[in-house]
């Protein structure tokens, strides 16, 4: 019935046909027809844009911005993807290195408030808090996290917020594993040591 | 399809966006492991004229040739960085890659100093560059 009810209605045949294809093959495709290329950037803009600005804290308009870059700079590079890489790796390493250009760049950052995401800002927040040893607020740890230097928030981001495995984050940043996993621990550390610095101050001022 | 898609799409139309084409990426590739295989024979040559890397000096290294020494580092960080200009050259952790290129300048320079490339260009230099050679070793 399903495939009686696809012949008779043509958009559905296609939609379903577009969500059975892979990103990987969608990349091959989207060479010959752009219109492939529409449903690459449909599946990645939503994840990029909360990406963005759970890494630089820019704003929403901007973050539009550096994705709709990115889709561009990945569309002239389709070519250069290598298909052993995941997709997601390669969009994302492009979406990271406009992010950090931008960040460059921009002459003020309008930091906005976490809490604009604050339903999917840590769905392994639960992970990271037992990883610490911790019992902290999330507001907590996301202010922590915005004040930590760019090398150890990217990776903290990746990996509690975006769900990347180690191999993938080492794709997208271009970092050897090993190093990641280091810059990891020792972003771990440094976030502990910021919430117990703004809870002391905290305690100080009241 | 969604605003950005239709942004992405209409912007591909308007400007006449393009992928670049695969030989562009398979030519700027070539360049890179040609650049890198470069850097590496030259270091290699590079050790190879300095005795003292390969034969004891009564147990002690008189003096040090600064030239060579530029060159050998000059070429180790273009082939370092050449490794990581390569597709995967980013997954070697840092001590590896130099540890890697430290023993195949070696590995080369010993196989250069069997065939007389060592001497070969230590020679054109003292004939071609006598302000550089000065710094270099007197040969026995």
């Amino acid at each position: 019935m399903l495939y009686g009810g696809a012949a008779a209605c043509p958009y559905i045949s296609y939609y379903i046909s577009m969500r059975d294809i892979s990103d990987e093959k969608l990349v091959g495709l989207s060479l010959g027809d752009d219109k492939y290329y529409g449903e690459l950037v449909d599946r990645y803009e939503g994840r990029l844009q909360k990406y963005i600005v759970r890494f630089i804290n820019c704003g929403i308009e901007d973050a539009q911005d550096i994705v709709q870059e990115t889709f561009i700079k990945a569309y002239r590079n389709l070519n250069n993807f290598n298909p052993d890489l995941k997709f997601s790796s390669w969009i994302y390493r492009i979406a990271h290195n406009e992010a950090v250009n931008y960040f460059r760049q921009a002459k003020s950052h309008k930091a906005i408030a976490m809490e604009d995401f604050k339903l999917e800002v840590f769905p392994s927040g639960q992970d990271l808090e037992r990883e610490l040893g911790e019992k902290m607020e999330r507001s907590m740890l996301l202010d922590a996290l915005s004040r930590l230097d760019t090398k150890y928030k990217e990776v903290l981001v990746l990996r509690y917020m975006e769900e990347k495995d180690y191999m993938e984050i080492s794709d997208i940043l271009k970092k050897p594993v090993g190093t990641v996993s280091s810059l990891i621990s020792r972003a771990k550390k440094l976030l502990i040591e910021e919430v117990k610095l703004k809870a002391e101050s905290n305690v100080r001022y009241k | 399809m969604s605003d950005i898609s239709k942004k992405v799409i209409g912007e591909i139309h308007e400007k006449n966006i393009k992928p670049l084409s695969k030989r562009y990426f398979v030519v700027r590739s070539t360049a890179v492991w040609l650049s890198l295989l470069a850097s590496v024979i030259l270091g290699g040559i590079a050790v190879s004229t300095e005795d003292m890397f390969l034969e004891r000096a009564n147990g002690l290294i008189n003096w040090v040739s600064l030239f060579l020494v530029f060159s050998v580092f000059l070429f180790m960080t273009l082939a370092y960085l050449n490794v990581r200009s390569t597709g995967d050259g980013y997954r070697y952790r840092t001590v590896w890659v130099v540890i890697s290129i430290i023993l195949i300048f070696i590995a080369l320079a010993v196989l250069f100093r069997q065939e007389g490339i060592g001497d070969r260009v230590e020679s054109r230099f003292d004939s071609h560059c006598p302000a550089i050679s000065q710094y270099c070793p007197d040969r026995y």
